[in-house]
């Protein structure tokens, strides 16, 4: 029963893996569409033939999760190893939604080109960002509870570049320019924003993997409250 | 309300002849707590459990070393009358084994006679002790009726009240409910927990989600050896022995 057991798990969690690489790709056609300017149908549709993935990848993995509980009755770290997939599911998926967001608003930019001080913001934003989810999904395959916590870390960087993003188009809507500027302005906020909140998903995993490697909840906890070492 | 020590062990071993079955086992339990024993087959769980009430020193070659206190005085002492220990940590077995020949009544007057309660107190303290086990609306009307005409899961609670008749401090339970149907388990599992208002409960059980379900406290004996001894919740969620954690998911045993 245990063999099946974590067999089991195993298969769920590549599940997941493969849910995370879906989130991954189009966090960077959400990239390629604002930044490049690869405004075309094709990337779009693939960007949302993959959202309808993760859904789907979402269900799945619920529903295994679901019945393995049922039949089961995990415990210890299996029971630990169940959840964090559960919370991890939710998370991915929650990702996934928000880069069709972005790429969605990146989209209704168009071709019109970025506020030149914004790009480089922008770049990082996304570098940044991509790292940490790609660090948290390996921190979750690899159960690397040393790499989770560094995450932990790193999302402070990004609310820091989402709050510079936020300040400068803050500036510049103050400043008189042109209306479709601003309207320009109101989306790049928005974007900047649901990337932070996809590193906060990132920084969920990352919680979870400690969870899962110690039993310790670390969510909700301050920066200094929790043990690095 | 601070919970009270009622069994204190002091380095318990036992053994059958050259073959230590339990070395050198220490813990504390408190009153009015279920504490489960698990452990894989021939770990030493049942050798555990007639210890505490002086049964295992009952089998020929069995030796017993330690010290066994029972709210405070050790149980093997020389002098103590291992019934009179019987009387204080009663005993119920993996199968229900009601007397023979008995009445429902009889099967838990029996101990009550012995301890020398009076006639007249007789019938309230059977009823009392069937109303304990949960038993008293199912049998007030068929009393005279054998205690094995009842099914497997009455007669396990019959046994149960007897048990409870003669007001122990502790009740070992050694996997009570292994022949019983999931509704009877049930039914047992649910007077256990209710039981903690009145008495300790030790119990063996293979049934490692009875455990998490009803104990307060698990401990895990591996060859003879305790292992771990937590809360229930901690050892079920986060244990600190891998042996333990091993051992829970199903990965030997």
């Amino acid at each position: 029963m245990s063999f099946k057991l974590s067999e089991k798990l195993n298969y769920i969690r590549s599940l997941i893996l493969t849910m995370g690489g879906f989130v991954e790709k189009n966090i960077s056609s959400a990239y390629e569409i604002l930044l490049k300017k690869q405004v075309d149908l094709n990337l779009m549709e693939e960007t949302l033939v993959r959202e309808g993935k993760i859904n789907d990848l979402q269900l799945k993995i619920f529903r295994l999760c679901f019945k393995m509980l049922a039949r089961q009755s995990p415990v210890a770290r299996d029971l630990r190893m169940l959840l964090a997939i559960l919370s991890a599911n939710t998370d991915l998926e929650r990702m996934g939604d928000l880069a069709v967001n972005v790429a969605k608003r990146a989209e209704s930019i168009g071709k019109e080109p970025i506020w030149e001080e914004a790009i480089g913001l922008f770049k990082k934003i996304f570098v940044q960002v991509s790292k940490m989810v790609h660090k948290s999904l390996d921190a979750f395959v690899d159960e690397d509870e040393k790499l989770a916590r560094s995450i932990l870390i790193q999302d402070d960087n990004v609310d820091q570049i989402r709050d510079k993003i936020r300040m400068l188009l803050d500036e510049t809507t103050e400043k008189s320019v042109p209306k479709h500027l601003i309207k320009q302005c109101l989306d790049l906020i928005i974007i900047a924003s649901e990337l932070e909140r996809i590193a906060d998903h990132a920084t969920n995993i990352a919680e979870e993997v400690i969870f899962l490697k110690t039993g310790d909840d670390v969510r909700h906890q301050d920066i200094s409250e929790i043990d690095f070492e | 309300m601070k919970k009270e020590t009622v069994l204190c062990l002091k380095q318990l071993s036992a053994s059958f002849f050259s073959t230590q079955v339990l070395s050198h086992v220490s813990m504390d339990i408190m009153q009015a707590q279920v504490v489960a024993i698990i452990g894989p087959s021939g770990c030493g769980k049942s050798t555990f459990l007639r210890c505490l009430n002086r049964m295992h020193e009952e089998v020929q070659g069995a030796t017993v070393r330690g010290q066994v206190f029972l709210n405070g005085k050790d149980i093997y002492t020389k002098g103590v009358d291992p019934v009179l220990v019987r009387r204080q940590v009663g005993m119920v077995f993996q199968k229900p084994n009601p007397f023979p020949g008995l009445s429902i009544f009889d099967n838990v007057a029996v101990g009550l006679k012995l301890i020398g309660v009076k006639k007249r107190d007789l019938k309230a303290r059977v009823e009392a002790a069937l109303r304990q086990a949960v038993l008293w609306e199912e049998v007030q009307d068929i009393l005279k009726r054998p205690g094995t005409s009842l099914s497997g899961g009455q007669q396990q609670r019959l046994c149960i009240a007897r048990a409870l008749a003669v007001s122990p401090a502790v009740i070992l339970m050694d996997e009570p409910t292994s022949a019983l149907d999931p509704i009877s388990t049930a039914r047992i599992e649910n007077l256990i927990r209710a039981l903690t208002k009145q008495v300790t409960v030790v119990i063996v059980t293979h049934n490692m989600q009875q455990a998490s379900r009803i104990s307060d406290k698990t401990a895990f004996l591996l060859s003879g050896k305790l292992v771990e001894f937590d809360k229930t919740s901690k050892i079920f969620t986060k244990p600190t022995e891998a042996k333990t954690e091993a051992y829970i998911t199903g990965r030997f045993g």
